[in-house]
C-alpha cells in the first residue's frame, strides 16, 4: 500500500521543471569587454553593469533599453552597488571611484585616483555621506563623499569580496575568502567574527572563492569548488550546502527573501536552489562560454541579470553575453 | 622631585637608546608588503615574515584574477633564527641564519586546485581548495631554489621601520655557509613593518611586461621559459603574468616532440598559429618576437 501510494504520488507530482523555471528573457548588448558586476536598482527597474573597459551602462529591466553611458577610459571598472534608495550607485575599479545618478545616467561625482588598489567590494551609507570600500590589498576603507577624504577602516587578511552597511550604517559586513565580520561602524571595533574557515565555521570548506551577502545581511552565500554555501548570520549556523554543479561554482546570489539561490559555475549550467531544502528546482544551460563572470538578482526575485564572455587562448574576448533572465514559477 | 624626574628621563633615554641598539628586539613581529597588485591590476602578491624570537615564518602569497588565468596559493616555509653580530660584509646590517624546517603549500583557487592535481604538483595527488599540505622535502619547484636548509644571510633594518636581507644570486655560494655571507642587500627584498602594499614597480626591462601570450618551440627548456638542459625540445603556448615574478602557462607547454620538426608540425596545427607565427627561443628560453600584450 505504502508503495503504491508513493508511486501514485511519483505519478501525480508534477516535475520539477513544471513548477520552476529559469530562461533568458532579452539580452542587454553594448559591452565590448569582460563585464565584471551588474546590480538591480532597489525598485527593480534598472539595471548597472560595468566592465574592465571602464564602461558603465544602466539598463531598463523590463525592456532591456538602454538608459544611460558612461565611461572612464583607462579605468577598468569591477564593481557596482546602488544606494538603499536608488538615487545614487556607486562604480568602483583600478584605484577608482565614482558616485552616479541613475536615473540622469551621469556621474555625480569622481573621486581622486587611489594608486596601487583595486576596489573589490563596494557599499553606500543609508544617508550617502559614506562609502564603504573592500580593496584587493585586504584593507577596508571609507571614503567621505563630502570631503572626499579616505581613511582605512579595517584590516582582512585576504582581498575582500563584499561590504554591506546593515542597522542604519550603525555596523558593517564585510567578507573575504576566509572570513566574515561584523565591525562597529562608528569605531572600527570588530563586533562579530561570523565565519572563520580556519576555525571550522564551515565544516568542509576551507577557502570561498566568492561571497555574497543577502540583501538584508542576515545571511551569506558563498562558493568553495564545486558547491555553494549558505550561512545565516543570526543563528550561525550552515543553513545549506549546494551540491550539484559538476565544476566550479563562479558566481553566487541569494534572493532577497533568502529562500532562494542562485548559482553560475564553470560547467555552463546556472542553477536556482531552494536554500531551506539545498534541492535544485530548475537550471539552464549556459552559453558555452569561458567564465560567468557576473550575476544579480532583482529585489523580487523573479529575474536576474547574469554575464559571462567566451575568450580565445589568448585572453581576446571573442563574445560577451550579457542578459536578463527569469525565473518563473507556475504553480 | 627635579632629580627624580631627570633620573626618570635619563632611565627613559636609556632604555630607548638600547632598544635601538637590540636588533633581536626591533626584529620581533610581523613584517609585511602586504598585497603588491601588478600594474595591470590582475595580480596580487604578499611576503609577509613573523619573527618571535627563535621562530619564524615566511609566507608567499599569489592571487591572479584575470579573464585569461585565475588562480591562487600560498608557500609558507616555518623556520627557526639565529641573530648574529654585525655583519662584516654588510654595513649596518646584521648576521642572521633562517633554517626553514618545513614549507606548506595551499592552493588557493578552483583553477589551481586543478592545476597541481593535474601536475601532481610537489608529487601529490588530492589538493583540495584551502587545505594546507606540508610538501617539506618534495620537489615542488623546478628551478627554483630549495628553501629547506639554512640560509646564512644578513639582515637590515633600515631606519623608516622595513628589513632588508642580503642578496642571494642563484647559483652562487653566497648564503650556503657562514664563511659565504651576502656582500649586499637585494634591492628587490625589502619589507616593511606593516606594509599596505601598493602597485608593482616597472619590470626590468629585460623581462617581459603584463600579459604576453608567447608561441613557439624551445630547443633547450623544460618549461616557463626557463632554460634548461632538456633533451628534447618542446612546444609551446606560454602565458607571462610579468616574468619576472609569476609565470603562468596555459594551453599547451612542456610537451615534449620527437624533434624540431616534429614539434614545428605539431604546433603548427593549432588553429593560433596564423597570429602567432612559431619562433624559435632566443637561447634564454624566451620568445620576443612572437609575443602579443595582452593589455
Amino acid at each position: 500500500m505504502k508503495t503504491l501510494l508513493l508511486l501514485m504520488l511519483t505519478l501525480f507530482a508534477p516535475p520539477r521543471s513544471s513548477i520552476f523555471s529559469i530562461g533568458e528573457l532579452f539580452e542587454l548588448p553594448g559591452h565590448q569587454a569582460v563585464i565584471t558586476d551588474t546590480a538591480f536598482s532597489p525598485d527593480g527597474q534598472t539595471v548597472l553593469s560595468c566592465d574592465v573597459n571602464g564602461n558603465a551602462f544602466l539598463w531598463d529591466a523590463q525592456t532591456g533599453a538602454r538608459k544611460g553611458a558612461l565611461a572612464e577610459p583607462g579605468v577598468s571598472f569591477n564593481r557596482v552597488a546602488f544606494s538603499r534608495d536608488g538615487k545614487l550607485a556607486a562604480v568602483v575599479g583600478k584605484g577608482f571611484v565614482g558616485l552616479l545618478d541613475p536615473k540622469a545616467g551621469a556621474w555625480v561625482k569622481k573621486f581622486p585616483p587611489v594608486d596601487g588598489v583595486v576596489f573589490t567590494a563596494v557599499a553606500i551609507a543609508d544617508d550617502a555621506s559614506l562609502l564603504a570600500l573592500g580593496g584587493s590589498d585586504a584593507y577596508v576603507r571609507f571614503l567621505d563623499v563630502a570631503t572626499g577624504e579616505l581613511r582605512d577602516f579595517a584590516q582582512h587578511e585576504w582581498p575582500l569580496q563584499d561590504v554591506k552597511f546593515l542597522e542604519g550604517d550603525r555596523l558593517l559586513l564585510s567578507g573575504d575568502p576566509t572570513s566574515v565580520v561584523l565591525w562597529n561602524a562608528a569605531t572600527g571595533a570588530e563586533v562579530r567574527r561570523y565565519v572563520d574557515t580556519a576555525a571550522g565555521t564551515l565544516p568542509g570548506v576551507f577557502w570561498m572563492t566568492r561571497v555574497a551577502f543577502s540583501d538584508d545581511g542576515t545571511s551569506v552565500i558563498a562558493s568553495s569548488g564545486n558547491d555553494a554555501v549558505v550561512f545565516n548570520l543570526a543563528t550561525q549556523e550552515l543553513t545549506q550546502r549546494l551540491v550539484g554543479h559538476e565544476d566550479e561554482v563562479v558566481q553566487v546570489r541569494l534572493t532577497g527573501d533568502r529562500k532562494e539561490a542562485i548559482t553560475a559555475s564553470r560547467d555552463h549550467t546556472t542553477r536556482f536552489w531552494s536554500v531551506d531544502s539545498g534541492q535544485e528546482l530548475a537550471s539552464a544551460a549556459s552559453l558555452d562560454l569561458s567564465f560567468a563572470s557576473a550575476l544579480s538578482v532583482s529585489p523580487r526575485g523573479d529575474r536576474f541579470v547574469f554575464a559571462s564572455e567566451e575568450l580565445d587562448i589568448f585572453g581576446g574576448l571573442m563574445r560577451t553575453a550579457l542578459g536578463v533572465w527569469t525565473i518563473k514559477r507556475n504553480q | 622631585m627635579l632629580a627624580r624626574n631627570l633620573a626618570l628621563a635619563a632611565l627613559a633615554l636609556a632604555a630607548a637608546a638600547a632598544a635601538q641598539a637590540d636588533p633581536a628586539h626591533d626584529l620581533l613581529g610581523r613584517w609585511t608588503t602586504g598585497f603588491v597588485t601588478d600594474p595591470q591590476g590582475a595580480y596580487q602578491y604578499r611576503q609577509t615574515f613573523n619573527f618571535d624570537g627563535q621562530n619564524c615564518t615566511l609566507d608567499f602569497d599569489v592571487l591572479i584574477n584575470h579573464p585569461l588565468g585565475q588562480g591562487g596559493f600560498r608557500q609558507a616555509y616555518q623556520c627557526t633564527y639565529k641573530l648574529g653580530g654585525p655583519a662584516r660584509t654588510v654595513a649596518g646590517a646584521y648576521d642572521i641564519d633562517i633554517a626553514f624546517t618545513h614549507r606548506i603549500e595551499t592552493a588557493l583557487h578552483p583553477e589551481t586546485v586543478k592545476d597541481y592535481n593535474n601536475d601532481k604538483e610537489c608529487g601529490l595527488d588530492g589538493w583540495a581548495l584551502g587545505v594546507p599540505r606540508d610538501v617539506t622535502g618534495r620537489d615542488c619547484d623546478e628551478g627554483d631554489p630549495d628553501l629547506i636548509g639554512t640560509m646564512y644571510t644578513v639582515v637590515k633594518i633600515t631606519p623608516d621601520d622595513k628589513i632588508q636581507l642580503g642578496l642571494l644570486p642563484e647559483g652562487s655560494p653566497i648564503g650556503t655557509d657562514a664563511a659565504h655571507r651576502p656582500t649586499e642587500l637585494d634591492p628587490e627584498n625589502v619589507t616593511p613593518r606593516n606594509g599596505h602594499g601598493g602597485t608593482a614597480g616597472p619590470p626590468p626591462e629585460d623581462l617581459l611586461s603584463g600579459f604576453y601570450a608567447v608561441t613557439g618551440y624551445a630547443r633547450n627548456a623544460t618549461g616557463c621559459g626557463t632554460p634548461a638542459a632538456a633533451p628534447a625540445p618542446f612546444q609551446a603556448v606560454e602565458v607571462y603574468a610579468n616574468a619576472s615574478v609569476i609565470p603562468l602557462v596555459v594551453g599547451w607547454s612542456s610537451q615534449l616532440c620527437a624533434s624540431v620538426d616534429t614539434c614545428k608540425a605539431e604546433a603548427n596545427t593549432l588553429n593560433f598559429t596564423s597570429d602567432f607565427p612559431l619562433e624559435e627561443d632566443d637561447g634564454a628560453g624566451r620568445f620576443a618576437g612572437n609575443s602579443k600584450q595582452l593589455w
